[in-house]
């Protein structure tokens, strides 16, 4: 895919970044701070809402910056801060206790039981977006932050792994889970396929 | 047609939109606002070295010079012979004061010169 082509590029430009404000050009963060900004915020969104999003991606990279002495450049830096935007997402939606996805259009519940509707909104790329926010909006803080960092950030399963502090493996069992999870609160039944 | 079961796993992902440059200046300002530890290089684990101390070569230089071409062998009452020291020593009585004068100023320079005058000004980066 071009996306992943791009990101590989951007990966080996972050290196080199990260290389120069390490050896003590503190401003050439500000061009890690632009690279990453866009989807640091998008990511955010989804977590905290868009109302905190930008707050929080501030913290984000503030924090980066800190840290940035104990980055492993083994990983991709992009995936590093998507993990510290997570922390940081748990972190608020702890202290407000608000729920982590912003208000849902209507009623998931009474709106799936309506027949007419599911099947006017079947061939809809937009309405199975919704369905699929619906879904996910239901799953629980942890999850879904595993969820879109797995298959919407598409960070990988050893790179989550580190970032976690747990085995692949268990991070593949979680992962399964969360899926079928997801599956059948979708109405959908996943055959054997991993 | 795209189906729910390829979208649980590639969900669509929002364009990243272009970067605000007043985002960038709100996080660069916090950055700067740190204290300067927060941003330790690579190898900040480690402790700092300690400052080389900063040799006046040119304070030991002058020093020495300068005792050197004002005394003349008897301005200073002084020699080597005139203290009681061994017969070994005694041989050197010849070389006057001035040269144990120009020692003497030489080796107070080398004494000035182990301060670490850098870390008494305190660093500036």
């Amino acid at each position: 895919m071009t996306g992943a082509t791009a990101w590989a590029g951007s990966a080996e430009q972050d290196c080199r970044d990260v290389g120069s404000v390490l050896a003590g050009d503190a401003e050439g963060f500000a061009v890690l701070v632009d690279r990453h900004q866009g989807r640091i915020v998008n990511h955010l969104a989804r977590l905290v809402g868009r109302d905190d999003a930008e707050d929080l991606a501030q913290d984000t990279f503030v924090r980066a910056y800190q840290a940035l002495p104990r980055y492993d450049p083994r990983y991709p830096f992009r995936g590093w801060l998507l993990v510290i935007a997570t922390r940081l997402a748990a972190n608020h939606a702890a202290r407000r206790r608000e729920t982590l996805l912003p208000e849902l259009p209507e009623d998931p519940g009474r709106r799936r039981e309506d027949p007419a509707l599911i099947v006017a909104e079947a061939d809809s790329f937009a309405a199975l977006v919704l369905r699929l926010d619906r879904a996910l909006a239901t799953l629980g803080d942890d999850a879904r932050a595993l969820y879109e960092l797995r298959f919407r950030q598409e960070l990988t399963v050893s790179e989550l792994a580190v970032h976690f502090q747990c085995s692949e493996n268990a991070l593949k069992v979680r992962i399964h889970r969360l899926r079928a999870t997801l599956a059948t609160r979708l109405g959908l039944r996943l055959d054997e396929e991993s | 047609m795209t189906d729910l079961k390829h979208l649980l796993d590639q969900p669509p992902r929002e364009r990243s939109p272009a970067p605000k440059p007043a985002f960038t200046a709100a996080v660069m300002q916090r950055v700067r606002a740190l204290p300067a530890a927060a941003a330790e290089p690579a190898g900040a684990s480690a402790p700092a070295a300690p400052a080389a101390p900063v040799w006046p070569w040119w304070l030991i230089a002058v020093s020495a010079a300068l005792a050197l071409a004002t005394l003349r062998p008897g301005d200073l009452e002084l020699s080597l012979g005139d203290l009681d020291v061994g017969p070994g020593l005694a041989g050197l009585a010849g070389f006057g004061g001035e040269l144990i004068v120009a020692a003497t100023v030489a080796g107070l320079a080398l004494l000035a010169a182990t301060v670490p005058w850098r870390s008494v000004r305190g660093r500036r980066g």
